[in-house]
């Protein structure tokens, strides 16, 4: 399981918000990032405990926040877990694993341009 | 509760106050913040509640002039919150636009339905949603305009006909009771004739502030002259009766700046939707009302009388 202290944190290429150069979003898109390593512990809570409710619940907020902070990549890579989430099935942490490392990995990297230059 | 003393009490004098009022509602705080940086600037007041129930007890405070209500929420699906809040008297006319990350068609169609103003999906752009949350409030400013008595900031006489039209059905269709009262200013030509219009004028505006300042789910509006109605939703005669003798005495009871021993007095007719029977009627019921308010004025003035 992947934690803040994974060196991908560090190595994987920044996502940076589209809004980088707004300076109306500079200090919500600076809280946005700070709390990027609890929303990691919270999705990874919930789908290690198979709260398929909660972690569902996490994943939504993420969709519908992600993009608004200008990181369209949550938003897209979250709509694609819900979507499969939405379909009854009982083997679902099977199903949506290789996505859910792709997410984690995903706001790993948008966490990683707290570090770019310029950015917020 | 600054705000629900001045729009609970007299939301009519919401032209001295002409920022709206805008409720955001999504159990994400995420959203709340950037609803307050994208909504910055514009000339609005923006409040938010991270609950239905938080919502809906800041929707009866604060009355808001529009809602930003998220679908998906933690303790609430947000259209049954929305069907609640087109069937409450108190809050069925406050516009609604709905957030959410559903986006299919029969998401919306489903909203619209329901009674929502307006759909936007998430994420939002801030221009979208800057330009869907004016048109909201430009609608209702609109509508406010069109329909509210110039002299007295009531409602008027035509909102009073579709308004009465709507509450007669919502009556019927969910079993509730419905009071209607007909006021009428006692002895006002001969107040006008020894005091002036002027003062005529503010003896109106007085008396349409202590109709209007009462529940906040009861409808004011000036029929015309000195000459008021009072919709109840959800109220049966003997309730309206209570609520009628109380606004009886506050009229009674209000004092006049110059004028020490000048007491100023009004008589009341009022009926319910049982007293008129199957035909209900907006003019059934009008008509009801205003025999029992000829009745109050035969009967000596300064009444509320029930109609039989």
């Amino acid at each position: 399981m992947l934690d803040q202290n994974n060196k991908l944190f560090h190595t994987n290429t920044p996502i940076v918000s589209s809004y980088i150069n707004d300076q109306g979003m500079e200090s919500i898109i600076h809280i946005f990032l700070d709390e990027i390593p609890h929303r990691i512990a919270d999705l990874q809570a919930s789908f290690k405990s198979s709260s398929r409710d909660e972690f569902c619940k996490f994943v939504h907020q993420l969709k519908g926040a992600g993009g608004g902070y200008g990181f369209a990549e949550i938003t897209l890579k979250a709509a694609g877990i819900e979507k499969k989430l939405r379909v009854p099935n009982t083997g679902w942490k099977e199903e949506i694993q290789k996505n859910m490392d792709e997410f984690i990995t995903i706001l790993q990297r948008v966490y990683a341009s707290k570090d770019v230059s310029g950015h917020v | 509760m600054q705000a629900k003393t001045f729009r609970g009490t007299f939301k009519i004098m919401a032209e001295e106050n002409p920022t709206p009022i805008v409720l955001a509602i999504d159990d994400t705080e995420l959203v709340h913040r950037l609803l307050k940086i994208y909504l910055q600037g514009e000339n609005l007041e923006l409040h938010s509640a991270t609950s239905c129930e938080e919502g809906f007890n800041k929707i009866i405070v604060l009355n808001p002039d529009l809602i930003l209500l998220d679908i998906i929420m933690d303790d609430t699906d947000g259209f049954e919150f929305l069907k609640k809040l087109k069937q409450d008297p108190r809050t069925k006319n406050i516009s609604v636009i709905l957030i959410s990350g559903l986006s299919e068609s029969v998401d919306r169609e489903k909203g619209f339905d329901i009674g929502a103003f307006d759909f936007i999906a998430k994420p939002f752009n801030q221009l979208e949603l800057k330009a869907r949350v004016r048109k909201a409030l430009r609608m209702k400013m609109l509508e406010h305009k069109n329909q509210r008595d110039e002299r007295t900031g009531l409602w008027n006489q035509s909102y009073f006909k579709q308004r009465m039209i709507q509450e007669i059905s919502e009556a019927r269709r969910y079993s509730r009771p419905l009071s209607l009262v007909v006021c009428d200013i006692d002895r006002f030509k001969k107040l006008n004739d020894k005091f002036g219009h002027q003062f005529g004028n503010h003896v109106l505006k007085k008396i349409a502030q202590t109709l209007s300042g009462g529940r906040t789910s009861d409808i004011a509006c000036r029929d015309g002259g000195d000459e008021f109605v009072l919709i109840l939703p959800s109220t049966n005669i003997q309730q309206g009766y209570e609520v009628v003798e109380r606004i009886r005495i506050a009229i009674e009871s209000i004092t006049w700046p110059g004028k020490t021993n000048l007491v100023v007095t009004a008589s009341f007719g009022i009926c319910d939707i049982a007293n008129v029977g199957e035909e209900a009627t907006p003019e059934a019921m009008f008509k009801f009302a205003d025999s029992a308010l000829y009745k109050a004025k035969q009967n000596g003035r300064n009444s509320v009388q029930p109609s039989s």
